[in-house]
């Protein structure tokens, strides 16, 4: 790891809740007014706008195609079903990733996960894949429930820490201590992972 | 991971010191240096792993879809399913189980000067003793039902799964709690009461039962 | 399906429980443990429109408001574990922090589990973890009456008293009592139940999984919960509850009301204003509401009693009884019985197999069924009736009737206007009709008495009577017609007619001198000075009585 003075640059935050192609405001009303009345286009069009960013914080949290899929396919027969949970004062995409966490980690407590098989390159959606950003992935699959969550919702999908804290249930200062001690337990993992790489070769 | 000395980093991490204070620290510690220098590796990684493609999901939809179909009568008209009838033992268990819940809340000591937080070691020790044989009875219950579960229709399926899910949440964040506190008595308490909360409703599920539409049917009369 | 229980399984399991919690409090009576605790103060001296943000976990909170102009806050921090010297640097190392912060000040009740000092921290968590050690702690606020509260607590009950100020509060697993006082208050809780009593302001809570008890609030109230019941009582203003698979009872709602849950019992009472309900498969109970009611449900029984404005149910499979409403009511249902009566307003029903009963209505009425009876009694405005395959039962109706029914009886009596009746496969029975009456109608009889008007029936292969007729207007008429079944005509005595009777196979009979015109099939009759046109045809007998 280099010694040189880190530069904090970030980058603009482009947060997929205020990206205009998946926020819904200005038109949310009369689309949530339709899922009220069970309009299942009303839906798809929810669906169009948000599959990559559910499917990609799903895929992150769960590590395996298939269960992110069963978890957004989840996601949507609960936001159906409770779809006047939903209140208007707060931001719908915040509700709809609250439920998408709770069908990851439900998934993540009740079945048992394919520890062996369930992570590899032809798991992990673009191609080539690089090693690092494999074992970053597995590292980010060792992490618990909670912490793998805020973690990815903070650093992969790039959300604000109190959109996480809205969407998880959490407070701030739990958001903020969880993703701390995240980083550091992923720099622990990594560095085990280059030193055993290095004793390999 | 070895824990370092300084704990410049974390209060900067938690936004308890400015940056610009903290990076004129850095300068000078080449330990808050090197975590910061990891951690910003690791961001860069974890954002080229969002833009690195996105997942397809052939077929997605079209399931989903699939599903809310199925859904939408049952959605404005659902069914009556959830039929309370006497439980058998377990319900004999649970009621005295809420009694003895009941009598160690009524026997909390009042000592004078003191809040009534905390049980004793031998209390507590009883308690977990009792809890794991709540456990134990849950267990038995989970695979009574879990072919249950399975059968009925899809509304109230994912009824019972979201409020089994709500409970288990519940369950897990006390004994998360309960690691660091073990002989605290408010989180004991909340841990039985969700205990007997998730029996009850495995108890209910084994009874539920969907209504078989042609029931609801008269025949046509000549 | 039953579960395999053995018998010694329930006789000694239970015994087991109650043993252990007997023992339990035994020993927690008797037992001192390495128990240690300490007591802790601080204050400050607040002023209007600071904020106290109070930040804890663990810890029984209370506050109460008190007249003077300063925050007071007394803690104990409670110990147990087998290290003594742990305990006594736990307890030492634990602190109230008072200070000012933000838009006002901040409270905790800090120990060394919060430190933010990382060695200091993991110093005591490894410890605590090694050694079995537990801690509780509580807090005892005083505060000004109109203080801002911001409070959030995990795992220890809140208690507010007498508060007057903006109150947000957040509690997991953690019970909320806010007493007295106004302002607004704004709560958040999971695991645990919620109750909020004399609060003069508006009131806003979020429970999951929680119970909600409400007394009365001065002002706007929305409740969002799950699974645990909702009661209310004396809300000031209006009223919102969304629920899931909750209980939801309450009475005494100044404004509107809107009520959403599901699986369980809605029963709302006293509304000052409009009430909405939407409940799938619940038991729903409304009574005495000021304005209109609107009801969804399904599966189970719904019913509204006493609306001052119109009321709409929507109940599939589910009964529904309406009484005494100051509006119209529309009520759409299946499978089950529909009863309305006491409608200020017009009624429509429309069922799939629906029994409909339907009474006192002062404007008109519409039923629309099938399979199932239809009573109606006493409307003030007309009535239209579509109910195929079920009984027909109709009487005093003050306009005119309309009815389309099959396979069962039609019965009508006392219609101040005219009946038209198409019943295919239905018996026909009506009596005192004041206007005209048009009969369609097949292989059953059909039976007219007491008519005021013109009589038109169409059979097929229906038995076909008319007497007692009470007048036809001038230039009306009486058209009876039907194959393979009698007709018999009992005309009135002062009648003036003109008669046509023609049958194919059977006899023609009557009381009046008859010309015969072809053959004895085909006979006119001329009464008085001719006036009506009567026209009798069937393929069977005609007997024209006086």
């Amino acid at each position: 790891m280099d010694s040189d003075m880190p530069k904090r640059n970030r980058g603009p935050a482009i947060s997929p809740l205020s990206s205009p192609a998946t926020e819904l405001e200005g038109e949310e009303e009369s689309l949530l007014h339709r899922c009220r009345d069970g309009d299942l286009s009303a839906f798809h069009e929810i669906y169009t706008r948000f599959e990559r960013p559910l499917l990609g914080t799903a895929f992150r949290i769960l590590g395996h195609r298939q269960d992110a899929e069963d978890a957004v396919h989840e996601t949507f027969l609960k936001l159906y079903l409770h779809i006047d949970r939903y209140r208007s004062g707060s931001r719908f995409s915040t509700y709809l990733f609250r439920i998408l966490l709770n069908s990851c980690l439900d998934i993540l407590r009740v079945r048992k996960r394919r520890r062996t098989d369930r992570l590899d390159a032809e798991s992990l959606p673009y191609q080539p894949y690089e090693e690092g950003l494999f074992h970053l992935q597995r590292a980010i699959d060792s992490l618990p429930a909670q912490m793998r969550a805020c973690f990815v919702l903070f650093a992969v999908e790039e959300f604000k820490l109190e959109e996480i804290a809205d969407i998880l249930d959490l407070r701030l200062g739990t958001v903020k201590a969880t993703i701390f001690r995240a980083k550091a337990r992923l720099r622990s993992v990594l560095m085990e992972a280059h030193k055993a790489k290095e004793a390999e070769a | 991971m070895k824990r370092g000395k300084c704990g410049e980093y974390k209060r900067f991490e938690l936004m308890k010191l400015k940056p610009e204070d903290f990076w004129k620290h850095a300068e000078k510690c080449a330990e808050c240096r090197q975590k910061a220098a990891q951690d910003e590796k690791i961001m860069a990684a974890a954002r080229v792993l969002r833009q690195g493609g996105t997942i397809e999901a052939a077929g997605l939809w079209e399931r989903i879809e699939k599903d809310l179909t199925r859904l939408r009568p049952s959605r404005a008209s659902g069914r009556s399913l959830m039929r309370k009838t006497a439980l058998l033992a377990p319900l004999t268990a649970g009621l005295l189980l809420a009694l003895g819940i009941g009598l160690y809340i009524a026997l909390k000591p009042n000592r004078p000067g003191m809040s009534s937080g905390l049980l004793a070691q031998e209390a507590l020790v009883k308690v977990e003793k009792a809890e794991a044989e709540y456990l134990r009875a849950i267990g038995d219950l989970e695979k009574m039902t879990l072919s249950r579960i399975s059968s009925l229709d899809l509304e109230l399926r994912f009824l019972y799964k979201d409020r089994l899910t709500v409970i288990d949440a519940q369950i897990e964040r006390c004994r998360e709690a309960l690691d660091a506190n073990p002989a605290n008595a408010h989180i004991r308490r909340y841990m039985m009461a969700a205990l007997q909360d998730k029996k009850e409703t495995l108890a209910e599920l084994l009874k539920a039962e969907n209504k078989p539409a042609d029931k609801t049917r008269l025949n046509k009369t000549t | 399906m039953r579960t395999p229980i053995r018998l010694k399984d329930m006789r000694i399991r239970p015994l087991v429980f109650l043993a252990v919690f007997i023992l339990v409090g035994g020993a927690f009576l008797h037992a001192d443990g390495l128990m240690q605790s300490r007591s802790l103060s601080a204050k400050i001296a607040s002023a209007p429109g600071k904020v106290l943000y109070l930040d804890n976990s663990l810890t029984k909170i209370t506050i109460v408001a008190v007249p003077q102009n300063e925050i007071i806050a007394q803690g104990v921090v409670e110990v147990d574990g087998p290290d003594d010297k742990y305990l006594k640097s736990f307890l030492d190392e634990s602190k109230i922090v008072l200070e000012p912060f933000a838009d006002g000040f901040r409270l905790r009740l800090a120990t060394p589990r919060d430190s933010e000092d990382w060695s200091s921290w993991l110093k005591f968590f490894r410890r605590g973890q090694s050694i079995h050690f537990s801690y509780s702690a509580r807090l005892d606020v005083q505060v000004p009456a109109q203080q801002d509260l911001h409070l959030d607590n995990s795992y220890g009950d809140i208690k507010v008293r007498g508060v007057s100020g903006k109150i947000v509060i957040r509690n997991q697993s953690g019970g909320v009592e806010v007493e007295g006082g106004g302002g607004s208050l704004d709560v958040r809780t999971s695991y645990a139940p919620t109750s909020i009593v004399d609060f003069k302001g508006p009131v806003e809570v979020e429970a999951t999984s929680g119970e909600v008890m409400l007394k009365n609030i001065g002002g706007e109230t929305v409740v969002r919960n799950s699974y645990r019941p909702v009661r209310f009582s004396k809300i000031g203003g209006p009223l919102t509850v969304t629920s899931q698979s909750a209980d939801v009872t309450g009475s005494d709602v100044e404004g509107d009301c809107e009520i959403r849950s599901s699986y369980r019992t809605v029963d709302v009472r006293g509304v000052r204003g409009k009430l909405r309900v939407d409940a799938p498969s619940s038991t729903v109970k409304v009574d005495a509401v000021q304005q209109s009611v609107v009801v969804e449900s399904s599966y189970r029984p719904v019913s509204v009693m006493n609306a001052g404005g119109e009321v709409r149910v929507t109940a599939s499979s589910g009964s529904v009884a309406v009484d005494m409403a100051g509006g119209d009511v529309s009520v759409r249902n299946s499978y089950n019985e529909v009863r309305v009566s006491r409608v200020k307003g017009a009624v429509s029903v429309e069922g799939t197999s629906s029994l409909a009963w339907v009474q006192d209505v002062e404007g008109n009425a519409t039923i629309v069924t099938s399979y199932r009876n239809v009573t109606v009694n006493n409307v003030g405005g007309t009535l239209d009736v579509r109910a195929g395959s079920g009984r027909i039962t109709v009487a005093d109706i003050k306009k005119s009737a309309t009815i389309v029914s099959s396979y069962q009886p039609v019965e009508v009596r006392r219609v101040g206007g005219s009946l038209k009746v198409e019943g295919s496969s239905s018996s026909v029975l009506a009596e005192s009709v004041a206007g005209d009456v048009d009969v369609v109608n097949s292989y059953r009889n059909v039976v007219l008495r007491k008519t005021g008007g013109s009589i038109s029936v169409r059979g097929s292969s229906s038995a076909i009577e008319v007497m007692e007729i009470q007048s036809v207007p001038k230039g009306g008429k009486i058209e009876l017609i039907t194959t393979y079944k009698p007709i018999t005509l009992t005309l009135p005595e002062s009648v003036e007619a003109a008669i046509s009777a023609v049958t194919t196979y059977g006899k023609i009979r009557s009381d009046y001198p008859v010309y015969l015109q072809d053959s004895e099939k085909n006979i006119k009759i001329e009464v008085g000075k001719g006036g009506i046109l009567v026209k009798l045809e069937t393929t069977a007998d005609i007997t024209i009585k006086k």
